[in-house]
């Protein structure tokens, strides 16, 4: 069961032993971070064409002109993805509004090399047309690559941080260790529940807590009241700030 | 609903991977779900195809429009499977008219045009609810997942268009000309009934279902995947699940140290039980990608010419022969050259000094120098001059290299530089003639007593040499 769990990290083993997680972007996303690029890239054209004409055109002709345009958008239809991929953000412009960049396989930047065969391979993944290879391809690999990923062995990852919650609510519960040694995930568990027990209706909190009743020992407010304090003692053992003393009849969560 | 059993990895998500993870849960059963897909739409489809056989122009519009319903099984399906119990097709077959005929009139019109068609199907299905309740839950779910909904929607419906005509075009040029518009007729006079063939209207439509197959199920499992972390966020799902765990863990703990006491027995079993867990978790562990064993098949690509194209390309074989004629040759010629370049330089091979010599006569034995343009021409009265002068070893000396000159160059006696006097005398008794040699005996006895014994010897031995002296031209040899 434990081997088919979906998920969308997915896990790389790097040459020296370490797992990284990827957090890959599948098609969905991508394809709006592509239409973005693609907007960006005939805007370009647009602007560049009205440009030649009133600049351009007057001095070397039509034919030139049309040449030189030609050639400008060679370079853009092959190289664009090429030179904002292999910079320093690994990321076109479309990808960067999406906060999307691409990686290495391995996590880091993608290289020059690498970046130069997933972009020359976008001739393959259009085939036959409009993408339909790519698009088939995205969806059916678990990394979400299409063809030209595959080869230069990258991905397309989230490029921010997971959103961490602000928590700026006032939790009026006294510190107390857990009366049981807990394990790496049950306290992962718990700090999730302290960071966004904030947002939920309070007969949700009241419920949570009373699935974790075999470690808190008591049912009800009290429980929340018990489980709020472990989560809390596990943020900072210390009691480096003061904090506010349980008062009587006080709500639990203040923001 | 068990949350332990979830076959889904639930933590909040940013909407767009949300979207991702419904597309990994579909790509896991898109077997199964294609055969529901195919059991339960294309029966509709043949039915559509059938109704509008006179106007397969409409059939596409009608697919689209149909879209609603085909999201229900593959969503019964994916809803069961994440949370552990994959529904077997005899179930879902039997639970395929409920769900078809629920929310029949809604979904196909007014909810029809919805942008968050995918994201409210899971509200609308799974929850149960009915009329305003279920508009008022849709309400409050979309109030934070509502814009990523109708964004999903319209990136999947422009991947659905982008695949179609990526579909048409790339097939475009595989279709019998007869199948064909009649393109520049299109543009002209504008009359669809004429110039597009009915076959290529067939054909479009069955890329359009082709199509739907293909995407409309990712559509749906992206957005019930949206919905679970829609919940997951707003009731923290993910909390809960692992709280459930702890408490199972915790609780279960207890269990076991009860169960200990109460069966002294126990404990075997429990061993025996683990040992059988153990082969299953190894085999669990070896399905993981890591242990997967990768192979590098390299193949050669070998163009191969058909036979009756090579009598057209000139025979090039004359160009081998000459080669090799030419590399002899080349071989040859430089033999030859290092040749005569080692006979012209041979004397860089030879010590310097010793010229062509007529004899291989030694030119120095025992130290002295026996060339005869060392010697004066008159070696007599060059040997009575020094005598005159006191100088006797230098007498004696002239005599004996003159002597030895001679019988080196004349008589031939085989004299090598390195030989003693004992030796030279030997080979001129060996080789001399009579008086020569017994000359010669006199001679190096004066000298190996003069130069090595430093005695005197008498004047009158002295005279006698020089008066003896045999190695003269005689007669016709001057």
């Amino acid at each position: 069961m434990a081997a088919a769990r979906a998920d969308t990290l997915q896990p790389v083993e790097l040459a020296d032993g370490v797992e990284i997680q990827l957090r890959v972007a599948g098609p969905a996303v991508r394809s709006m971070a592509y239409t973005i690029d693609l907007l960006v890239r005939l805007g370009i054209y647009l602007v560049v064409w009205i440009a030649a004409i009133f600049l351009v055109l007057p001095g070397l002709g039509m034919e030139l002109t049309a040449g030189l345009m030609l050639l400008f958008m060679f370079f853009m239809e092959w190289f664009y993805n090429v030179i904002f991929e292999a910079g320093a953000r690994g990321a076109t412009p479309g990808q960067r509004s999406m906060k999307l960049r691409v990686m290495s396989m391995t996590g880091g930047p993608v290289t020059l090399a690498q970046a130069v065969m997933r972009n020359f391979l976008r001739v393959v993944d259009f085939m036959p047309a409009l993408y339909l290879t790519g698009i088939i391809c995205m969806l059916f690999t678990k990394r979400f690559q299409r063809l030209g990923d595959l080869v230069a062995n990258t991905v397309v990852t989230y490029a921010d941080p997971p959103p961490a919650p602000v928590a700026v609510t006032e939790i009026r519960a006294e510190r107390r260790a857990p009366a049981q040694v807990l394990t790496r995930e049950e306290q992962a568990a718990l700090l999730q529940f302290i960071e966004r027990a904030p947002l939920w209706a309070d007969e949700r909190r009241i419920e949570l807590a009373a699935v974790a009743e075999p470690l808190t020992q008591a049912p009800g407010v009290e429980g929340l009241r018990r489980l709020c304090g472990m989560a809390l003692w596990l943020q900072e053992p210390e009691e480096k700030r003061g904090t506010p003393p349980p008062l009587k009849g006080a709500p639990l969560f203040r923001s | 609903m068990r949350l332990e059993d979830m076959t889904v990895v639930l933590r909040p998500r940013q909407p767009w991977e949300a979207v991702d993870l419904g597309c990994a849960m579909v790509r896991r059963d898109f077997g199964r779900l294609l055969l529901l897909w195919a059991s339960t739409v294309f029966p509709l489809w043949a039915a559509v195809c059938v109704l509008l056989r006179s106007a397969p122009e409409w059939i596409p519009l009608v697919v689209w429009w149909l879209k609603p319903l085909y999201g229900r099984v593959p969503l019964y399906f994916l809803s069961r499977a994440a949370f552990g119990v994959r529904p077997g097709f005899v179930e879902t077959w039997k639970a395929w008219p409920r769900l078809w005929l629920s929310n029949f009139l809604p979904a196909l019109l007014w909810r029809r045009f919805s942008f968050i068609r995918s994201f409210a199907m899971p509200a609308q299905m799974l929850e149960g609810l009915r009329g305003s309740a279920a508009n008022r839950r849709v309400k409050t779910l979309a109030m934070d997942g509502g814009g990523s909904g109708s964004s999903l929607s319209y990136a999947f419906s422009k991947i659905e268009l982008v695949a179609w005509l990526g579909l048409m075009w790339g097939t475009y040029e595989l279709l019998p000309e007869s199948a064909q518009p009649d393109w520049n007729g299109l543009y002209q006079a504008f009359d669809i009934e004429n110039t597009i063939p009915d076959a290529f209207l067939w054909w479009g439509a069955a890329c359009h279902m082709i199509v739907v197959s293909l995407v409309e199920p990712f559509y749906v499992g992206a957005g019930f995947a949206l919905y679970l972390n829609c919940r997951t966020r707003i009731e923290g799902w993910d909390v809960e699940l692992a709280f459930r765990r702890m408490a199972t863990r915790l609780s279960g703990a207890a269990a076991v140290l009860i169960a200990c006491f109460a069966f002294s027995g126990g404990q075997a079993i429990a061993q025996e039980a683990e040992g059988k867990d153990a082969a299953k978790v190894v085999k669990e562990v070896l399905k993981d990608p890591a242990f997967e064993v990768h192979k590098i098949k390299t193949k050669e690509w070998v163009p191969e010419f058909d036979a009756p194209d090579l009598p057209t390309v000139p025979k090039l074989d004359f160009l081998g022969v000459i080669g090799e004629v030419l590399f002899w040759l080349v071989i040859v010629g430089l033999v030859v050259w290092l040749v005569i370049y080692l006979v012209n330089n041979r004397q860089m091979f030879v010590t310097r000094g010793v010229s062509k010599a007529p004899v291989r006569a030694p030119k120095v034995i025992m130290g002295l120098n026996i060339t005869r343009e060392s010697l004066p021409d008159d070696i007599v009265a060059a040997a009575r001059a020094a005598w005159a002068a006191g100088d006797f070893k230098e007498a004696l000396s002239l005599l004996y290299r003159g002597s030895l000159s001679w019988l080196v160059t004349r008589r031939h006696v085989p004299i090598s530089d390195s030989d003693t006097e004992e030796d030279c005398l030997v080979h001129v008794l060996k080789a001399g003639e009579k008086t020569e040699a017994s000359y010669f005996k006199q001679l190096t006895g004066a000298w190996v007593q003069i130069a090595y014994a430093v005695l005197p010897v008498s004047d009158e031995e002295m005279k006698s040499l020089c008066d003896q002296w045999p190695f003269v031209e005689k007669g016709g040899e001057a």
